[in-house]
Protein backbone atom coordinates (compact mmCIF):
# COMPACT_ATOMS: atom_id res chain seq x y z
CA UNK A 1 0.00 0.00 0.00
CA UNK A 2 1.25 3.42 -1.10
CA UNK A 3 2.17 5.27 2.18
CA UNK A 4 -0.18 8.54 1.62
CA UNK A 5 0.67 10.87 4.81
CA UNK A 6 4.02 11.68 6.28
CA UNK A 7 4.34 9.32 9.46
CA UNK A 8 6.58 12.63 11.05
CA UNK A 9 3.53 15.14 10.92
CA UNK A 10 0.53 13.45 9.25
CA UNK A 11 0.87 16.02 6.33
CA UNK A 12 0.15 14.79 2.79
CA UNK A 13 2.96 13.39 1.40
CA UNK A 14 4.10 14.14 -2.34
CA UNK A 15 6.03 12.08 -5.24
CA UNK A 16 9.30 13.08 -5.36
CA UNK A 17 10.94 10.79 -7.80
CA UNK A 18 9.86 7.97 -10.47
CA UNK A 19 12.17 5.60 -12.12
CA UNK A 20 12.12 3.73 -15.27
CA UNK A 21 12.75 0.06 -14.25
CA UNK A 22 13.36 -1.18 -17.85
CA UNK A 23 16.30 2.07 -18.57
CA UNK A 24 16.58 3.40 -15.12
CA UNK A 25 15.78 7.19 -16.17
CA UNK A 26 14.57 9.08 -12.85
CA UNK A 27 11.96 11.49 -13.24
CA UNK A 28 12.55 14.18 -10.16
CA UNK A 29 10.44 16.97 -8.61
CA UNK A 30 7.23 16.96 -6.38
CA UNK A 31 3.97 15.61 -7.62
CA UNK A 32 0.62 15.84 -5.91
CA UNK A 33 -0.51 11.93 -5.29
CA UNK A 34 -3.50 11.11 -7.44
CA UNK A 35 -7.05 11.85 -5.49
CA UNK A 36 -7.72 8.27 -5.45
CA UNK A 37 -4.10 7.52 -3.44
CA UNK A 38 -4.59 10.04 -1.13
CA UNK A 39 -7.51 8.47 0.47
CA UNK A 40 -6.82 5.89 3.57
CA UNK A 41 -6.89 2.66 2.88
CA UNK A 42 -10.09 1.71 3.61
CA UNK A 43 -11.96 4.43 1.02
CA UNK A 44 -9.53 2.87 -1.51
CA UNK A 45 -11.18 -0.74 -0.73
CA UNK A 46 -14.90 0.99 -0.83
CA UNK A 47 -14.31 2.80 -4.11
CA UNK A 48 -12.86 -0.67 -5.51
CA UNK A 49 -14.97 -2.66 -4.20
CA UNK A 50 -18.13 -0.07 -5.85
CA UNK A 51 -16.86 -0.51 -8.97
CA UNK A 52 -16.65 -4.24 -8.98
CA UNK A 53 -20.82 -4.13 -7.67
CA UNK A 54 -21.26 -1.79 -10.96
CA UNK A 55 -21.98 1.10 -9.05
CA UNK A 56 -25.23 -0.17 -7.26
CA UNK A 57 -25.30 0.82 -3.55
CA UNK A 58 -27.66 -2.18 -3.03
CA UNK A 59 -24.63 -4.64 -3.65
CA UNK A 60 -22.61 -2.81 -1.68
CA UNK A 61 -24.78 -2.87 1.12
CA UNK A 62 -25.66 -6.22 0.91
CA UNK A 63 -21.95 -7.02 0.89
CA UNK A 64 -20.66 -5.05 3.72
CA UNK A 65 -23.70 -6.13 5.83
CA UNK A 66 -24.89 -2.44 6.06
CA UNK A 67 -27.89 -0.64 5.66
CA UNK A 68 -28.46 1.26 2.08
CA UNK A 69 -28.69 4.70 3.93
CA UNK A 70 -25.47 3.88 5.74
CA UNK A 71 -23.58 3.07 2.82
CA UNK A 72 -24.77 5.54 0.75
CA UNK A 73 -23.19 8.30 3.81
CA UNK A 74 -19.63 6.67 3.68
CA UNK A 75 -19.81 7.00 -0.12
CA UNK A 76 -20.93 11.06 0.36
CA UNK A 77 -17.70 11.53 2.88
CA UNK A 78 -15.35 9.83 0.24
CA UNK A 79 -16.93 12.38 -2.18
CA UNK A 80 -16.22 15.17 0.17
CA UNK A 81 -12.99 14.20 0.69
CA UNK A 82 -12.19 13.74 -3.42
CA UNK A 83 -13.75 17.12 -3.86
CA UNK A 84 -11.49 18.66 -0.72
CA UNK A 85 -7.87 17.42 -2.20
CA UNK A 86 -9.27 18.31 -6.06
CA UNK A 87 -9.55 21.91 -4.75
CA UNK B 1 -19.81 0.49 22.68
CA UNK B 2 -19.72 -2.91 21.09
CA UNK B 3 -21.70 -3.78 18.00
CA UNK B 4 -23.77 -6.27 19.58
CA UNK B 5 -25.35 -3.15 21.80
CA UNK B 6 -25.71 -1.11 18.71
CA UNK B 7 -29.11 -2.62 18.22
CA UNK B 8 -30.15 -0.86 21.27
CA UNK B 9 -29.30 2.42 19.93
CA UNK B 10 -29.00 2.32 16.11
CA UNK B 11 -30.25 -0.52 14.66
CA UNK B 12 -30.25 1.76 11.31
CA UNK B 13 -26.39 1.00 10.43
CA UNK B 14 -27.53 -2.07 9.71
CA UNK B 15 -31.32 -2.14 8.22
CA UNK B 16 -33.39 1.15 6.65
CA UNK B 17 -35.51 1.09 4.08
CA UNK B 18 -38.98 -1.31 3.33
CA UNK B 19 -36.75 -3.87 5.58
CA UNK B 20 -37.09 -1.89 8.93
CA UNK B 21 -40.62 -0.61 8.10
CA UNK B 22 -41.45 -4.58 7.73
CA UNK B 23 -39.79 -4.71 11.00
CA UNK B 24 -41.29 -1.85 12.23
CA UNK B 25 -44.56 -1.93 11.53
CA UNK B 26 -44.96 -5.65 13.19
CA UNK B 27 -43.86 -4.20 16.11
CA UNK B 28 -45.65 -1.37 16.33
CA UNK B 29 -48.67 -3.53 15.27
CA UNK B 30 -48.21 -5.57 18.12
CA UNK B 31 -47.65 -2.38 20.54
CA UNK B 32 -51.19 -0.97 19.45
CA UNK B 33 -53.05 -4.39 19.87
CA UNK B 34 -51.08 -4.96 23.58
CA UNK B 35 -51.64 -0.96 24.16
CA UNK B 36 -55.51 -1.40 23.51
CA UNK B 37 -56.19 -4.33 25.56
CA UNK B 38 -53.58 -2.36 28.36
CA UNK B 39 -55.98 0.68 27.27
CA UNK B 40 -53.34 2.84 26.29
CA UNK B 41 -53.10 4.78 23.00
CA UNK B 42 -49.67 5.97 21.46
CA UNK B 43 -48.97 9.30 19.19
CA UNK B 44 -46.24 10.98 18.13
CA UNK B 45 -44.05 10.30 21.50
CA UNK B 46 -46.59 10.11 23.44
CA UNK B 47 -48.19 7.85 25.47
CA UNK B 48 -51.52 8.30 27.16
CA UNK B 49 -53.59 5.86 29.55
CA UNK B 50 -57.20 6.21 28.24
CA UNK B 51 -59.86 4.11 29.45
CA UNK B 52 -62.21 2.40 27.60
CA UNK B 53 -60.75 3.08 24.11
CA UNK B 54 -61.46 1.66 20.87
CA UNK B 55 -59.92 -0.18 18.19
CA UNK B 56 -60.41 2.89 15.74
CA UNK B 57 -59.12 5.33 18.27
CA UNK B 58 -56.02 3.24 18.95
CA UNK B 59 -55.35 1.94 15.57
CA UNK B 60 -55.63 6.12 14.08
CA UNK B 61 -54.13 7.60 17.07
CA UNK B 62 -50.64 5.39 16.26
CA UNK B 63 -51.21 5.78 12.30
CA UNK B 64 -51.64 9.08 12.60
CA UNK B 65 -48.50 9.77 14.94
CA UNK B 66 -46.25 8.03 12.85
CA UNK B 67 -47.64 9.31 9.29
CA UNK B 68 -47.17 13.30 10.59
CA UNK B 69 -43.88 12.45 11.93
CA UNK B 70 -43.00 10.67 8.60
CA UNK B 71 -44.42 13.42 6.68
CA UNK B 72 -42.62 16.52 8.70
CA UNK B 73 -39.07 14.64 8.81
CA UNK B 74 -39.50 13.81 4.69
CA UNK B 75 -40.21 17.26 3.72
CA UNK B 76 -37.12 18.62 6.02
CA UNK B 77 -34.76 16.13 4.89
CA UNK B 78 -35.79 17.23 1.07
CA UNK B 79 -35.05 20.91 2.30
CA UNK B 80 -31.39 20.86 3.98
CA UNK B 81 -30.26 17.23 2.82
CA UNK B 82 -29.24 15.37 -0.13
CA UNK B 83 -29.83 11.90 -1.45
CA UNK B 84 -32.63 11.30 0.56
CA UNK B 85 -35.12 7.86 0.30
CA UNK B 86 -38.70 8.51 1.44
CA UNK B 87 -38.63 4.33 2.06
CA UNK B 88 -34.99 5.11 4.60
CA UNK B 89 -37.49 7.97 6.85
CA UNK B 90 -40.36 5.71 6.31
CA UNK B 91 -38.54 2.25 7.71
CA UNK B 92 -36.05 4.04 10.15
CA UNK B 93 -39.08 6.36 11.53
CA UNK B 94 -41.54 3.25 12.34
CA UNK B 95 -38.64 0.83 13.65
CA UNK B 96 -37.56 3.61 16.22
CA UNK B 97 -40.80 3.13 17.41
CA UNK B 98 -39.97 -0.03 18.87
CA UNK B 99 -39.29 1.05 22.48
CA UNK B 100 -42.82 1.62 23.03
CA UNK B 101 -43.60 -2.11 22.75
CA UNK B 102 -41.51 -2.32 26.72
CA UNK B 103 -44.27 0.40 27.17
CA UNK B 104 -47.58 -1.29 26.01
CA UNK B 105 -46.68 -4.51 28.08
CA UNK B 106 -46.49 -2.30 31.07
CA UNK B 107 -49.59 -0.69 30.15
CA UNK B 108 -51.08 -3.74 29.94
CA UNK B 109 -49.90 -4.55 33.70
CA UNK B 110 -50.67 -1.32 35.16
CA UNK B 111 -52.59 0.56 32.81
CA UNK B 112 -55.82 -0.31 34.80
CA UNK B 113 -54.69 0.40 37.75
CA UNK B 114 -53.00 3.57 36.74
CA UNK B 115 -56.29 4.89 35.37
CA UNK B 116 -58.10 4.55 38.85
CA UNK B 117 -55.59 6.76 40.36
CA UNK B 118 -57.53 10.10 39.34
CA UNK B 119 -57.34 13.18 40.24
CA UNK B 120 -60.67 12.57 42.88
CA UNK B 121 -58.04 10.26 44.55
CA UNK B 122 -55.24 12.89 45.25
CA UNK B 123 -58.41 15.17 46.57
CA UNK B 124 -60.52 12.91 48.85
CA UNK B 125 -56.54 11.81 50.08
CA UNK B 126 -57.30 8.18 48.81
CA UNK B 127 -53.93 7.89 47.67
CA UNK B 128 -52.12 4.63 49.15
CA UNK B 129 -48.25 4.05 49.09
CA UNK B 130 -48.56 1.49 46.13
CA UNK B 131 -50.51 4.00 44.31
CA UNK B 132 -47.48 6.30 44.59
CA UNK B 133 -45.27 3.28 44.03
CA UNK B 134 -46.95 2.74 40.95
CA UNK B 135 -47.03 6.09 39.72
CA UNK B 136 -42.99 6.73 40.48
CA UNK B 137 -41.69 3.46 39.11
CA UNK B 138 -44.46 3.98 35.66
CA UNK B 139 -43.09 7.84 35.59
CA UNK B 140 -39.69 6.75 35.69
CA UNK B 141 -39.37 3.80 33.40
CA UNK B 142 -41.56 5.82 31.03
CA UNK B 143 -39.01 8.57 30.79
CA UNK B 144 -36.19 6.10 30.00
CA UNK B 145 -38.19 4.66 27.10
CA UNK B 146 -39.09 7.78 26.21
CA UNK B 147 -35.28 9.37 26.14
CA UNK B 148 -34.67 6.08 24.56
CA UNK B 149 -36.96 6.48 21.55
CA UNK B 150 -35.68 9.76 20.93
CA UNK B 151 -32.59 8.89 20.55
CA UNK B 152 -33.61 5.91 18.08
CA UNK B 153 -35.56 8.36 16.36
CA UNK B 154 -32.65 10.92 15.72
CA UNK B 155 -30.46 8.60 14.61
CA UNK B 156 -33.03 7.62 12.09
CA UNK B 157 -33.28 11.07 10.95
CA UNK B 158 -29.47 11.14 10.96
CA UNK B 159 -28.40 7.98 8.99
CA UNK B 160 -31.16 9.14 6.61
CA UNK B 161 -30.34 12.52 5.99
CA UNK B 162 -26.03 12.30 6.44
CA UNK B 163 -26.88 15.52 8.24
CA UNK B 164 -24.03 15.67 11.21
CA UNK B 165 -23.39 18.18 14.11
CA UNK B 166 -25.59 21.86 15.31
CA UNK B 167 -26.95 21.26 11.97
CA UNK B 168 -29.11 18.12 12.23
CA UNK B 169 -29.41 18.66 16.08
CA UNK B 170 -31.37 21.80 15.34
CA UNK B 171 -33.07 20.59 12.75
CA UNK B 172 -33.76 17.16 14.44
CA UNK B 173 -35.38 19.23 17.34
CA UNK B 174 -37.73 21.68 14.83
CA UNK B 175 -38.88 18.35 13.26
CA UNK B 176 -40.22 16.87 16.12
CA UNK B 177 -41.47 20.25 17.56
CA UNK B 178 -43.49 20.59 14.73
CA UNK B 179 -44.18 17.11 14.53
CA UNK B 180 -45.58 17.05 18.06
CA UNK B 181 -48.00 20.36 17.32
CA UNK B 182 -49.57 19.06 14.05
CA UNK B 183 -50.19 15.89 15.64
CA UNK B 184 -51.98 17.83 18.69
CA UNK B 185 -53.54 19.81 16.47
CA UNK B 186 -55.02 16.81 14.04
CA UNK B 187 -56.13 15.23 16.87
CA UNK B 188 -58.41 17.98 18.54
CA UNK B 189 -59.37 18.47 14.86
CA UNK B 190 -60.46 15.29 14.25
CA UNK B 191 -61.51 13.45 17.68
Amino acid sequence: MLPYLCPGCQSQLKVKSLSCKQCGTEVIGLYDLPALARLPQEDQTFILNFVKCSGSLKDMAKQMGLSYPTVRNLLDEIILKITKYEQ
Amino acid sequence: MSNKWKWVYNPFEKVAGWKAFGIGIVILSITTIVGYFGDTVFYGISVKVVPNITWILAISLQALGLAVTVAVMYIAALLFAKHVRFQDILGTVTLSKYPLILMSFLSLAFGRKLASIDIDKFINNEVTFSDYSLLLVFGVISIILLVWSITLLYQAFKISTNLKGVKCGVLFAVVMLISEIITYVLITVIY
